[in-house]
């Protein structure tokens, strides 16, 4: 509690005297919503396609001593994904203006996905040498805007239970969704990072942003596996 | 150096995971039987038709039934069953039981052990009787199995229940899972001609109803059955009409009322304020084997266009009418009947009801509503 005191003390009067740079970013950003572990349901990943999305930001480093910092940001992220999966047996619960539809689902699922947040890194910095920095710690997340969306094809659904009434599903397009409102608006997770500099006002990073919570809301039933924001950036670095 | 390593090290551990290995498979979870097939070495004595030995079984249907001769032998029967892959069946899938004193019932176990699926497998006999008068007054209706909606039947004189009818209401649930029965596309009424009768209601189907492009569901009774598998991929396949009959009919008639809904529209929801639903109740009698010998039965893609049709009574552009209306129509037929294919079996009676007439092609007024009762087709019952 006393170290935990201190460090506080040492972080405020830190922030106060001691901001030495602002920092803009703008990069690429690859990755998007992900399984961590993918449950047996999932038969076959058919295409998974990360999507370049574009991030932009600024952060502001506060040192705390010769190599130590601590730094806030404030970034916009566009995550982008599009994947198509064979799955089998799948559980799903699906509500949508008061009606349900619940069952298994055996067939093809494609994904469009396209999420921007709002994200404030707090990063603990550790200057190696003159060129490289390795920052590390956790953020969080607001969702500005998602888009969530896709359809089944190609397999038939069995409603309630796998003995129950069974339904084909073809490839016309008549069994999509729509989960873009489902997209939970916080979110929190780790970031592993490395910056290069290499001038007095430019520099590059590479970034590994991993998410720890659920992508989705609590009572999102449609999905039976919890989703996470993984992605990893790189991009330029400019130095006011 | 150590830290390009190290980052190189982390950014290839992030892509080992995210592809991270794909499980091994599950074991099936469903146990159903798709096919049942019976051998017997003298088809004709026991059949009707050969391609009586072997049906599809839909993935709705528990029960399974082979129509045989009065005559037939039914002591030792092994009926042999296509069932999902890994389930097991008990009894053991082409043993031989005795079906004379009744069904017999298979318990199906899916692969992974936790589901299970009853089929009870019969053999009986259609009604050789041959009556002057069809008549069908839906008096007897009841709630299905899931206790969801209402399935219709009849009785005969030994009081023996029997469903010949089928209506569009297990694709309504589907889209539809918080409808009480009464909200249902076809529903019982107590206010019938006498008794109770039916009422056919073309309803929206919901947002699901929108997102599968089949925004309403027209009311509809007929005799056949409903393949709810196809309702999505082949709709009009769904609807299926028909039961062999020895019957010939002559005439059709039947009481009805109507009130069509206020907007017609399409498929797309798109309003056509020119455009009036009406109602439709016909009748079609049709050869259930095609040249080649395979089992037919029309469908809503040919029940009225089918070379293989040999007799039709429709009452179509059925208008407002708010108190009972009967109708006396004639079948038209198109060919002479075949003596020995009417003594087989080998023609099929259809007759279907439908709240929008066009309902087949998700077009109408959503609430045309179409009561219909007292259904009657008198039939040439003299012998040959």
């Amino acid at each position: 509690m006393k170290h935990l005191l201190s460090l506080l003390a040492l972080s405020v009067f830190s922030l106060s005297v001691q901001a030495t740079d602002i920092r803009a970013r703008l990069g690429y950003n690859i990755g998007g919503i992900t399984p961590v572990s993918l449950p047996n349901t999932i038969r076959h990943i058919n295409s998974y396609n990360p999507g370049f999305g574009i991030t932009a930001g600024v952060d502001v480093p506060f040192s705390l001593s010769k190599r130590w910092a601590v730094s806030f940001g404030l970034k916009l992220e566009n995550l982008r994904m599009q994947t198509d999966a064979t799955v089998k047996s799948y559980h799903t619960r699906i509500t949508m203006d008061g009606e349900t539809i619940e069952g298994y689902f055996t067939g093809r699922v494609r994904t469009r996905a396209n999420i921007i947040y709002m994200t404030m890194p707090l990063l603990a910095e550790y200057q190696i040498n003159d060129r490289w920095t390795l920052k590390a710690g956790p953020y969080l997340s607001f969702k500005a805007d998602a888009t969530f969306k896709g359809n089944v094809y190609n397999g038939h659904l069995r409603r309630e239970t796998p003995t129950g009434d069974l339904v084909q599903i073809g490839n016309d397009n008549t069994a999509s969704y729509d989960f873009s409102n489902e997209v939970a608006r916080f979110g929190t997770g780790l970031t592993i990072a490395a910056d290069y500099r290499i001038s007095q006002k430019w520099g590059a990073y590479a970034e590994l942003d991993w998410g720890l919570s659920d992508t989705f809301k609590k009572n999102f039933t449609a999905i039976s596996f919890k989703m996470y924001a993984v992605h990893a950036s790189f991009g330029a670095i400019y130095h006011f | 150096m150590l830290h390009y390593k190290s980052l190189t090290m982390v950014l290839l551990l992030c892509i080992g995971m995210l592809n991270s290995c794909i499980k091994d498979e599950a074991p099936n979870a469903e146990c159903d039987i798709t096919r049942a097939a019976v051998t017997v070495s003298d088809i004709a004595a026991t059949f009707y038709q050969a391609t009586d030995t072997a049906q599809t079984v839909s993935y709705s249907d528990s029960v399974i039934t082979f129509t045989v001769r009065p005559l037939a032998d039914l002591t030792a029967l092994a009926p042999r069953f296509s069932i999902t892959e890994g389930a097991t069946i008990s009894p053991t899938n082409g043993s031989v039981h005795n079906f004379s004193n009744g069904p017999v019932y298979y318990t199906l176990t899916s692969e992974d052990g936790m589901w299970k699926r009853r089929y009870r497998v019969q053999f009986s006999t259609p009604s050789n009787i041959v009556r002057d008068t069809l008549a069908y007054d839906f008096e007897h209706a009841e709630l299905n199995s899931t206790g969801n909606y209402y399935v219709w039947y009849e009785v005969d004189g030994s009081g023996q229940k029997s469903y010949p009818w089928a209506t569009g209401n297990p694709g309504f649930r589907l889209s539809s899972s918080t409808a009480k029965a009464e909200e249902y596309i076809s529903i019982p009424e107590e206010a019938g001609v006498e008794g109770r009768c039916v009422k056919l209601t073309t309803r929206s189907t919901g947002i699901f109803g929108q997102l599968a492009k089949r925004p309403l569901a027209a009311g509809s009774i007929f005799l056949g059955t409903f393949d709810l598998s196809q309702a999505l991929t082949n709709s009009l396949g769904a609807t299926r009409f028909g039961h062999p009959t020895k019957e010939i009919p002559l005439r059709f008639s039947a009481y009805y009322k109507y009130q069509r809904g206020a907007t017609y529209q399409d498929k797309q929801l798109i309003p056509y304020p020119d455009k009036q639903d009406y109602g439709h109740i016909y009748a079609v009698l049709y050869r259930n084997h095609d040249e080649a010998g395979n089992a037919v039965t029309l469908d809503g893609t040919n029940v009225l266009s089918s070379p293989l049709i040999v007799a039709i009574a429709s009452f179509d552009s059925i208008d407002n009418r708010a108190n009972w209306t009967s109708f006396d129509i004639p079948f038209t037929y198109l060919t002479t009947l075949d003596e020995t294919l009417l003594a087989n079996f080998g023609y099929s009676l259809a007759v279907v009801c439908s709240s929008s007439h066009k309902g087949s092609l998700f077009e109408g007024a959503i609430g045309s509503t179409l009561w219909v009762d007292k259904i009657r087709i008198t039939c040439n019952s003299t012998k040959q």
